[in-house]
């Protein structure tokens, strides 16, 4: 129904899984609710309305800049201009500008602290208001794991633009935290919809060996899976090591300069290197759709964010790897920087007596020795003004715990001898499926045969430059 | 493979001398700008190195230790070793160090995110290429923006700033050629990343960064001044004094004493002496009898060790004079003058 459109707009000859379903729920008007995996398109069930019912203006609201700056990277890269940001990147004049200039916008992006600046909420209440959308709904409940306090005004705010459309999208949310969205931003009997977490296209491999093979493993596997294909380590230092034992590989962290990370980033957008090894920093709204292999060097802390992670390979639908090398005690990494996030006993001690002496909160990174910014410091500063010392403490080894906890449920992922699927289903409670193709425990793993791109040779400085000012 | 950069840091730490601390390289590498580190590099010849190496204490005291640890660098007293002046001394090292360039109000840096994000975004309109900008910087966003407006006959132009570039990195030659063009972005070319221009040129990834580094300053030097490219230098100043002491040296152009420059700016004396310094060590003409009788110029000039700026001698020796006065003196010596 809503094909023409897509193939027009997008580029795409058909919808994804769910995709079309609410888009025609928005189209006719309805409040959505959609849950919906990462990487599952959410961004183009609410853009795609604004194209077919063409007037007024979609309002998205979105917790984090770099997501912000993603999205509309994409959508000017698709040739449309009329989306704007407000944010606190821009500059007075900037903001203004925009604000006098809404009508010609088609998406306007910003964070929930620039929706609640009155001149912004007045303007938006005088000009059409197609529709409303939060991004990342699951931070206006207190239930959910990322609680931000700026999302409690939205359902004020929405009141006061006029109570347009609304559409809240989140990743996660359990039944309580879904309540807890319909609620606070008064959807009106909302439509919802709740996709699988399951990736049929994606097979599912665990391969155990001793820590000394794991490199040579590697190695080889990089040679037999089909790529392009994206392998995650836990630190800088190994993404950078084993980025230099792979052919034809990039590695890509947050340590490195913006340049250099767009730089890499480009290339394997474009097929110009065919192997990515990287942190967990890398993914965040990158849009490529034919990731055929993810291998884990190193095993995630969580199931959600190894699901997060595979669920970058296959978004064309066809056929991808999720392959994890776990050797024993591989665990211990993860371990490590679990306990590096909280802050030790003795510290949380400390910090209290500190600051009961009067000590200045801004002396107590060096007496600590920890850096202002990390974010041991940061929940420490938070544990000092809400809770008492016990409290504190009870409250940091509970999280600790948690923490280890959720590793023990991956690792379980790792070891069990049972179908791979069902048990990445069953934590998120989802019934079990059958299909074909599924994962090792299942079937047998062929990998197809892959054709080696061949990359250009080096060529002379000159020739390089005069191919970049080439107007051939 | 070949690691240069390891040889740049050696000869930087050669050029102090031993006079100057850990810190005082750090600051220095760090593009500090406080009067001190402002006068290292500008008596120590680190102008080159200024701000090239922009890192945290912990990885400085890192590298610090890997050079102790290969028994290149005696902490002590924070000098070379024999095998440590070895690995300083080939002419390639005082070359790459030579032609950093080192940072100007960011001048090299912006002019490239201008260009570099220019050419991409050009090419890719004319091919037609959606693309993914290599630079993430607003004001660099807005400036090409700005600059596309313009109606000009963009093509011929692209034409010409190849020829520009071509000709300015032949008389630059290789390795710093390479550098330069391959960390350009076309509509189908990605830039490469420093890793991957060390293999390309057979070192290590930082000495490939320091290769573009230098090859970048050269073409801006060695540019023709009519140069087309220039235009993407517009409104960028070269300037290496701060913009406190150019405040100051203003006020002293409209005739100010330094009484009121002080009693205007509402800052303290060292402060504005700071300033002074400053104005010895970047302008072509200073007027050093207003700060210093010139029998102590001379005096000073004499009793000055040929290959040492230690200021503590000299300020021992006359008694009269004060440690500013002595950096006057030595900042217009630094710059080849002579009072004798």
């Amino acid at each position: 129904m809503y094909e023409s459109t897509l193939k027009r707009v997008f580029g795409y000859d058909s919808f994804r899984t769910g995709q079309h379903d609410i888009i025609h729920a928005v189209v006719e008007g309805h409040d959505v609710l959609a849950v919906m995996p990462t990487g599952a398109g959410k961004s183009l069930t609410f853009q795609l309305p604004s194209y077919i019912k063409n007037k007024g203006l979609t309002v998205i609201v979105s917790p984090l800049l770099s997501l912000i700056e993603d999205q509309m990277q994409h959508i000017r890269a698709r040739g449309e201009r009329g989306v704007a940001r407000l944010t606190s990147m821009e500059s007075a004049e900037e903001k203004q500008e925009i604000i006098n200039q809404l009508k010609r916008y088609r998406f306007l992006y910003l964070s929930p602290e620039q929706l609640a600046v009155p001149y912004v909420t007045r303007a938006l209440s005088n000009v059409s208001v197609q529709m409303l959308v939060i991004d990342e709904a699951h931070c206006i409940s207190q239930w959910g794991h990322e609680f931000r306090p700026e999302y409690a005004r939205l359902g004020e705010l929405r009141k006061q633009i006029g109570s347009p459309q609304c559409m809240a999208v989140t990743a996660t949310a359990p039944e309580n935290v879904k309540r807890d969205i319909i609620e606070k931003l008064a959807l009106f009997t909302p439509e919802q919809f709740v996709h699988s977490a399951n990736r049929p296209e994606i097979r599912l491999v665990v391969e155990r060996l001793d820590k000394e093979r794991k490199l040579e493993r590697l190695k080889e596997l990089i040679q037999n899976i089909p790529k392009p294909a994206v392998v995650y380590t836990a630190t800088r230092r190994e993404a950078e090591a084993l980025a230099f034992e792979l052919d034809d590989a990039l590695f890509y962290h947050g340590g490195m300069s913006t340049e250099d990370r767009r730089l890499v980033q480009s290339q394997f957008l474009r097929d110009e290197v065919s192997v990515m090894v990287c942190t967990s920093a890398f993914g965040m709204g990158v849009n490529k759709d034919n990731v055929r292999s993810v291998v884990h060097f190193q095993i995630p802390a969580t199931v959600e964010a190894y699901m997060q992670e595979i669920g970058r390979a296959g978004r064309d639908g066809q056929p991808a790897f999720a392959i994890l090398l776990y050797a024993e005690g591989d665990e211990r990494i993860q371990q490590f920087l679990i306990d590096g996030q909280y802050p030790k006993d003795e510290d949380v001690r400390m910090a209290y007596f500190e600051s009961e002496n009067g000590t200045a909160i801004t002396q107590l990174p060096r007496l600590l020795r920890m850096s202002e910014e990390e974010s041991k410091f940061l929940l420490l500063k938070q544990l000092l003004t809400e809770r008492s010392l016990q409290e504190a403490l009870e409250w940091v080894k509970e999280r600790r715990r948690d923490r280890y906890r959720q590793l023990g449920q991956m690792m379980d992922y790792a070891l069990i001898r049972t179908c791979r699927r069902d048990y990445l289903l069953r934590y998120f409670s989802e019934p079990t499926i059958e299909q074909e193709e599924c994962c090792d425990i299942c079937g047998e793993i062929i990998y197809p045969e892959t054709s080696t791109i061949v990359r250009e040779n080096v060529t002379e400085w000159k020739i390089r430059l005069t191919q970049i000012f080439s107007f051939e | 493979m070949i690691h240069l950069a390891d040889g740049v840091l050696l000869l930087a730490i050669k050029r102090l001398n031993g006079e100057r601390s850990e810190r005082s390289l750090y600051h220095v590498l760090n593009g500090k700008r406080s009067a001190t580190t402002l006068q290292d590099a500008f008596f120590y010849e680190m102008e080159p190195v200024f701000g090239q190496f922009p890192q945290t204490t912990y990885l400085y005291e890192a590298m610090l230790k890997r050079f102790e640890k290969r028994g290149w660098l005696n902490r002590k007293d924070f000098t070379l070793t024999e095998a440590g002046e070895m690995l300083a001394s080939p002419e390639a090292v005082e070359q790459l160090m030579n032609r950093l360039g080192g940072e100007r109000r960011d001048y090299n840096l912006t002019t490239w995110k201008r260009l570099s994000l220019f050419v991409q975004t050009f090419m890719s309109r004319e091919h037609d290429r959606t693309f993914y900008p290599v630079q993430a910087d607003r004001p660099a966003e807005q400036w090409v923006k700005q600059l596309l407006r313009f109606d000009r006959d963009w093509k011929e132009l692209m034409r010409t700033f190849h020829q520009e570039i071509e000709r300015a990195l032949e008389r630059i030659g290789d390795p710093y050629a390479s550098a330069v063009v391959y960390r350009f972005t076309g509509a189908f070319e990605t830039g490469l990343t420093y890793e991957q221009i060390a293999k390309l040129l057979n070192v290590d990834a930082e000495t490939a960064r320091l290769y573009f580094l230098a090859g970048w300053n050269e073409l801006l030097i060695v540019l023709p001044d009519e140069a087309k490219l220039r235009g993407f230098t517009y409104g960028l100043s070269t300037e290496r004094m701060t913009f406190s002491a150019r405040e100051s040296y203003d006020l002293f152009l409209k005739g100010y004493t330094f009484e009121q420059v002080q009693a205007k700016r509402r800052l303290r004396t060292s402060t504005i002496e700071d300033h002074v310094v400053e104005m010895a060590m970047y302008l072509d003409v200073f007027p050093l009898d207003q700060f210093v009788p010139m029998e102590d110029v001379a005096t000073i000039e004499q009793l000055r060790h040929p290959s040492s700026w230690a200021l503590k001698p000299i300020f021992e020796k006359m008694g009269r004079v004060s440690y500013f006065q002595i950096r006057l003196v030595f900042a217009r010596l630094k710059r080849g003058e002579t009072f004798v």
